[in-house]
């Protein structure tokens, strides 16, 4: 099980990657703080998925775990949530802490 | 001037935009992603002149038979052939609306298991039916000259993982975005190559670059080479990497600081080198600066520093020609010589869209050429250099044979080139075959040898006045009165027609320059700056030092 810090490297790799295929206006910052879904987030609804199944893929390589973002994120009922980088370390943990 | 690449697929190809627009220089291309799933749509569509498309599909999104046959459903060679018969067909006509297009040959979906021990058999397997769709389609398009086929295979290796089934299944993404990136700088670099773009000389420095060890410390004898060393092996895997891409028209040129007489000696005698020094278009082994080497060489070889490729193990001199000459390209360099092909093939800079006899032959032709400058300097004058050259231009008009040469030329040349249009095949055809115009090209060779198709001149006549139109020289012949022999021929092709006048009107760009001092030299009239007139009521004089040959007819 890895730690909140490496949780955030490979979110932050993942990021980078996706960031080389976006203008410099739509790159996401790679800060804790940044928010991903809703108010006030840069990312359309394929930079999310995007990064979304390449945090899933990086976490199964780098720490053996499953977690399924995408699931949650299109189950989620409350539209209005606001997912920062942040939510998404926790959210992974509880999901590989859960399982 | 901007263009534009249109990307049209049958999945989503956002990846692949997005790489490109942050790879492609800023301001000179743009890219637009059509709807995916809509090819036929989408192909059936002008996308207006002076853009370029990339059309990648899969096999089974494409071609409803063969998708069928991954279902393990029975299905008729014939009539797959036929749906990519089809396919191609709707490129050709697709191809008419765009300056140039690359189409993505087909690769197996991955993970699939087709007919596994059995799948190369003819008639069963789908591997081997999907090899018989690639060539079916090169061949459909082998004739479109303006069409160009592009290997996803390459793109999908940059990947330990190409498909990723999430991706394909939330955003109808089928690959991984290392083959996106991968794809993107290829057809970059695709369109660099048929806009003439390419790198054309590779410098190599030569102690722990071309070989092991540093000569003038342990001597040919002590390079590491060849032989049963791993290391010495890789450097011979370079070399030969080198030699491959010099036999398909790169010059290689020598940028080292070392004893020339010593390096040279180990070029020529040791046993195991792949590259001689009648392999080398040029060198400046020495002591100096290696950026002001460098430059000295590119202009030797009347190159531009933009043709470029600098290769050196030091970082210290990478960073010293990068920084001086920016225009040149310095790439990083591995250390381990093992990686150096590798390193070199992935640079992806070398693609041409044309190869000409000229390109196979460039190297001996810079040798006969330094026989030349030699001989210059031995000469009393440079009257008596030229008297004693021989030059003889061979002149003749546009056929097929001289087509795709013709077209390199125009597409190549800066220096001497008056309107620098930049052409495909198509165009200067049909530019050519319209009434009242006219197409010469010139084959220059003199005692030395052969310099091959470098002049062409395009002449336009309307109501008597004719108008030069295109003026271009390989820089490889400057300077030995062919820029006025040229002039001749356009006067007398314009008197042969009935013109009274001709008016040549200078364009200049930022590399032209030349052409402006060849038309001032000419002597031709200049009533305004850069628009030259000549009388046509009395004829060019043509200069005593180049003889004009008319093999097929006269102009």
């Amino acid at each position: 099980m890895g730690t909140s810090d490496d949780l955030l490297g490979i979110i932050f790799e993942s990021a980078t990657i996706l960031n080389g295929q976006r203008t410099p206006e739509q790159r996401i910052a790679l800060e804790a703080t940044t928010v991903l879904v809703g108010d006030g987030g840069r990312l359309d609804s394929l930079g999310l998925v995007s990064l979304l199944v390449m945090i899933e893929e990086a976490v199964e390589d780098k720490m053996g775990g499953e977690c399924s973002l995408v699931d949650t994120l299109f189950n989620e009922n409350s539209e209005d949530r606001i997912w920062t980088i942040a939510d998404l370390v926790e959210n992974i943990s509880n999901e590989l802490e859960a399982s | 001037m901007t263009r534009s690449l249109s990307v049209i697929s049958d999945f989503n190809a956002a990846p692949f935009a997005g790489y490109f627009a942050n790879t492609a220089r800023d301001g000179e291309l743009t890219v637009s992603v059509a709807p995916f799933g809509q090819v036929y749509q989408e192909l059936g569509q002008g996308h207006g002149k002076a853009n370029f498309s990339f059309v990648w599909t899969r096999a089974e999104g494409i071609v409803a038979s063969f998708n069928r046959a991954l279902e393990m459903h029975s299905v008729r060679e014939q009539d797959v052939l036929a749906e990519v018969d089809f396919f191609a067909d709707t490129l050709i006509k697709h191809a008419g609306s765009v300056d140039h297009c690359f189409v993505s040959t087909w690769v197996m979906p991955p993970s699939q298991l087709g007919y596994g021990l059995l799948d190369w058999r003819p008639g069963l397997g789908l591997k081997n039916l999907l090899a018989r769709m690639n060539l079916r389609l090169a061949e459909r398009l082998a004739d479109s000259t303006n069409v160009y086929l592009l290997d996803p295979a390459v793109w999908l290796q940059k990947s330990a993982n190409p498909a990723t089934a999430k991706m394909w299944y939330v955003a109808k993404i089928p690959y991984a975005n290392e083959c996106f990136e991968a794809a993107a700088a290829q057809v970059l670099s695709a369109i660099d190559a048929v806009n003439g773009q390419s790198r054309r000389l590779i410098i190599v420095d030569l102690d722990d670059t071309l070989w092991g060890g540093i000569v003038g410390d342990v001597g040919a004898e002590g390079l590491r080479l060849g032989g049963h060393d791993h290391i010495g092996e890789a450097f011979s895997g370079f070399q030969s990497a080198l030699k491959a891409l010099a036999r398909r028209g790169t010059q290689l040129g020598i940028v080292s600081k070392n004893e020339e007489s010593r390096a040279l000696a180990a070029i020529e005698t040791h046993p195991e080198m792949i590259l001689r020094q009648s392999d080398f278009a040029g060198w400046r082994i020495n002591w100096q600066d290696k950026a002001q080497n460098v430059a000295e060489l590119v202009d030797e070889l009347r190159l531009g520093l933009g043709s470029v490729v600098f290769l050196d193990d030091n970082p210290a001199e990478r960073e010293r020609v990068r920084s001086a000459l920016p225009d040149v390209l310095v790439p990083d360099w591995p250390s381990d010589p093992c990686k150096y092909v590798h390193a070199l093939q992935g640079l992806g800079v070398f693609d041409v869209s044309v190869i000409s006899d000229e390109d196979l032959h460039r190297t001996e032709m810079y040798a006969t050429d330094r026989e030349r400058r030699i001989n210059a300097d031995m000469s009393e004058s440079m009257g008596d250099y030229l008297q004693n050259l021989s030059t003889e231009a061979v002149v003749a008009p546009l056929d097929a044979a001289s087509l795709p040469r013709i077209t390199q030329l125009f597409n190549k040349t800066n220096q001497l080139n008056m309107s620098t249009r930049r052409l495909t095949k198509d165009e200067i055809e049909a530019w050519a075959g319209a009434p009242g115009r006219s197409l010469l090209s010139l084959s220059v060779s003199d005692r030395f040898g052969d310099l091959g198709l470098t002049g062409i001149l395009s002449l336009e006549v309307r109501d008597k006045q004719a108008v030069l139109v295109d003026y271009v020289l390989s820089c490889r012949v400057m300077g030995r009165k062919i820029e006025e022999a040229m002039v001749h021929l356009a006067v007398q092709a314009a008197r042969d027609v009935g013109a009274t006048t001709m008016t040549a009107r200078y364009i200049a760009t930022d590399r032209n320059g030349p052409t402006l001092q060849a038309l001032r030299d000419s002597k031709l009239a200049e009533p305004e700056e850069g628009v030259f007139n000549w009388d046509c009521a009395k004829s060019y004089p043509k200069p005593d030092t180049v003889s004009l040959v008319y093999p097929t007819q006269a102009p």
